[in-house]
Formats: structure tokens, sequence, C-alpha cells
């Protein structure tokens, strides 16, 4: 009997789903307390305690808003594009979770018996090409849901996060381009290999591309200095005519990008997996199965770092105005990424031979 | 490699699955009462005069344009990109040239004034 469920395990159909029911429970629970460590943060950066009364420390908090949102009355409106209008928030939704799947959160787990690769679900090789195209994807959930509301707010809320997600797309697509260029593969497991076999994280050589990084990954998830396309209170955003657990699906979007796109940005920039000052390759050839292991809980240090950020950004700016934004979109960061494309190949080919 | 995008196609099914279910599912647990007020557009409490048409102000447009030329650009890029090591000296005059003529387009786009918002 234990064979028989061994031998379909190691199919790689079976194999796949469960990784997805680990992969996905993780992320869901990662996303859910994502939102509490947010409102508490915030709440310290502002001299309050936040949430701490569902549950010792609030941390049933998550749980009671989502079954509150459950359990709130759908409405769509009568002027709204009814197919259009169900069909948006997937496209919030979706994207992100999919990129979760080309991750991969450390050197494979070697054992006795086997050698799967138990921290990857997929390790593609056009895994950075996949993750553009599905952040690109996640555009249209926007504007779908703010056009097909039919309603005047809504319709402007979409636009302007339209053209807000376009603006800062070319930046972000140009300051990734210079980590493939360093690293040569569009594998994400390949560029932080070439992170740990020339002891140098990305971010070092591509300071300028891993800032521009930093700013687009929060006007892409449109967060706080860039929140135009809602303002939690004062905005009337793209997602206004939406109840209930459609809007949640927009709610629970917007933290699922941020934290993909804070795990993202260890792999592209800052050795993913690797242990800080120390030789992973050849320590996991003695250990395998250690290293696996530690360097699973350095990415996610690395990846908390980023999501951190998001939340002391949010705590400490204002937010800009909509002529500032294109402007800090189409005559700062592009040409600025422009000219970084061009002395990163400069330096990668002259300098580093 | 095409077995490690079984993986991935799987999670695309599901992750696009999980929206439409859980709100069948939800049909179970909300409360489901007509009335029509509730169902008009949010207009800050002022009657509701006219929807959206798809009249849009055209620097949307603009944005929209110049987002396709260098998008299309950044296409032709990773190719360049990920064979860099390869391509050598001359890959990077080819993209330099490439890369000046899009700067050029860039400047007339800004001379036009499309890239101005504020008025």
């Amino acid at each position: 009997m234990m064979s028989y469920v061994y031998d379909l395990m190691k199919t790689p159909f079976v194999l796949a789903l469960i990784k997805i029911v680990i992969l996905l429970v993780v992320a869901f629970t990662v996303i859910a307390y994502i939102t509490l460590v947010e409102r508490r943060l915030l709440g310290f950066f502002q001299s309050r305690l936040g949430p701490n009364r569902v549950g010792p420390l609030g941390l049933i908090q998550p749980i009671a808003d989502g079954v509150k949102l459950f359990i709130k009355e759908d409405t769509v409106p009568i002027h709204s594009n009814s197919l259009l209008f169900r069909i948006a928030p997937i496209f919030t939704f979706f994207p992100s979770l999919v990129g979760f799947g080309v991750l991969t959160f450390a050197l494979p787990w070697i054992t006795p018996a086997s050698k799967m690769h138990l921290f990857a679900l997929a390790d593609v090789d056009l895994g950075v090409l996949l993750v553009l195209s599905l952040s690109s994807l996640g555009i249209f959930g926007l504007m779908l849901g703010g056009y097909a509301s039919g309603s005047k707010y809504p319709y402007f809320g979409g636009l302007r996060a339209c053209s807000q997600m376009l603006s800062y797309e070319v930046p972000l697509t140009l300051s990734i381009i210079t980590v493939v260029m360093m690293a040569n593969s569009f594998r994400l497991s390949d560029i932080v290999t070439a992170q740990q076999t020339h002891r140098l994280y990305f971010f070092i050589p591509l300071i300028i591309s891993f800032v521009i990084y930093l700013i687009c990954m929060i006007a892409e998830t449109n967060r706080t200095p860039f929140d135009l396309p809602e303002g939690e209170s004062e905005i009337i955003g793209f997602h206004t005519e939406y109840s209930g657990m459609r809007f949640g699906f927009y709610y629970v979007g917007e933290y699922t990008n941020v934290v993909f796109l804070s795990m993202l940005a260890p792999a592209l920039f800052l050795g993913g997996y690797d242990i800080p000052f120390v030789n992973d390759i050849a320590l996991w050839q003695v250990y395998p199965q250690l290293i696996s292991i530690l360097g699973f809980c350095s990415y996610a240090i690395k990846s908390v770092l980023f999501a951190y950020f998001y939340i002391w950004v949010r705590a400490t700016f204002p937010r800009y105005r909509y002529d500032q934004l294109l402007k800090i979109g189409w005559l700062v960061l592009l040409p600025i990424s422009l000219v970084n494309l061009f002395i990163v190949a400069g330096i990668k080919l002259f300098l580093l031979k | 490699m095409v077995s490690s995008y079984l993986g991935i196609g799987i999670l695309f099914v599901i992750a696009i699955i999980i929206v439409p279910f859980t709100m069948v599912l939800g049909k179970l647990f909300r409360p489901q009462k007509f009335e029509i007020s509730k169902l008009e557009p949010f207009e800050c409490g002022i009657e509701v005069k006219d929807v959206p048409q798809g009249k849009t102000s055209v620097h949307f447009y603009i944005v929209a344009l110049v987002f396709l030329v260098f998008d299309v650009e950044t296409v032709f890029l990773f190719p360049w990109a990920v064979a860099f090591d390869k391509l050598g000296l001359f890959g990077f005059f080819e993209v330099g040239i490439f890369l000046l003529l899009l700067i050029a387009a860039y400047i007339y786009a800004y001379l036009k004034g499309a890239l101005k918002w504020e008025e």
C-alpha cells in the first residue's frame, strides 16, 4: 500500500498537484497575515495599537475579515456590463498567484531515495518572461472593473489605474532586462546561481536598476505614494461599485501582488535563496538538506524585508498628484532606465570580461 | 523541458477557478435582497443623470500609444539581453543604434507635448 502511494506521488501530475496545494495554502496564509501585519505596523508607526481585539494580538483578525466579506451581499449595478463585471476581479487575482509557481525557493532537496526538487513547482526556462506577461495581465482587472461598473467615478478610476500601470511597466521591464543581461538566462534559478557563482549580489553592480525596480514595484501594485487608482478613504477608485467577496478578490489580489513582487525582488537582486557570506554550493554538496532549509529561511527573511519596505514607505510618504506621477514615470524613470541599460551593457562588455 | 510547464498549467487553471468557485459557494451563505436603489451607481447622493459612454480625455490615448512604442521595444531587447555574451561588440552597437532611434522618438514625443499633463 505504502509503496503504491509512493509511486503515485512520483508521477509528475500528482506531484505537481501536491506542491500546488501546499503552495496555495502557504501563499494564502502569508497574504492573509500580511494584511494584519500591515495594519499593526501602521498602528505602531502612528503611535497607536492597531487591531488587537480579535484573538491574542489580533491573530484571528484576517479570518474574521475574510468571513465578513464572504457573507456580505453581492450586488451587480443596473448600468453595468454584468459579464465583464463578474470576470474583472479574476484578472487582478490570478496572475500573481500563478507567478508564485515560477519561483524557486531553495536549492534542491536531495534524499537517498530520490532527487526531487521540493522547493520549486515549475522552474521554467522562460520564468522572467512569464512573470512579466502575467503582471501585464493584471492591468485588465483594473481597467475592465472600472469600465464594466457603468458608473462615472469607477470609469475614471479605471482609466487612471490603467495609464499608471502602463507608465511604470516600461521602466520595470527595462530594469529586469539588465538582470537578465547579467545572468544570461530567463530562468529564475539560473539568475540566483549566477549570483552565487560570482559571489556578488546583483544589487551592487545594478544599483540603479534596483532602485528603479523598488519604485516601480510600488507603483505597479498601486501602493501608497502611487495609490491613485484607489486611495482607501479619499479617492474614489475603480472598485467603488464592487461589494462583498468580489471586492475581497480585488483586495486579496493587491496583497498577492505585494507578496509576489517582494518575493521576486530577492531572486533578482539579493541572491534569492543564497545564504550571505557562505559558499552555498560547496556546502550544499556536503549537507544538501541543511543548506536547502537554511536557504529557504534566508529567502523568507529577504522577502519579509521587501514586504516591510512596502509598509514603511506607506507610513512615510504622502501621495503624489496625478501629473507628478506620470511625470516621474515618463520623464525621470524611463530615460534613466534606458541610459542605465546602455551603461550596464557597456560595463558588462568592456570591464567584466 | 515541456514537463516543467505542467505545474504552471495546473496552477493557472486552479487560480482562475478559485474566484467563480468562491462566488458560487458564497451564494449559500450571503443574503440576497433585491432593491432598486441599492443597484444604482454611486454618485455621492446626487440623482444619476447619465452613464459613461466611453468618452475619454485624449491624454490617456497618448499615454497608451507611447507605451506601445516602448513596450514593443522591450520585446526586441529581451532576445538581445539573453544572448548578450554571444553577440558581443556587434550586438552592443546594433542595440545602441536601436536605442538612439528610440530616444529620438522619445524626444519627438516630448517636444510634441505628448508627455505634458498639467494645464
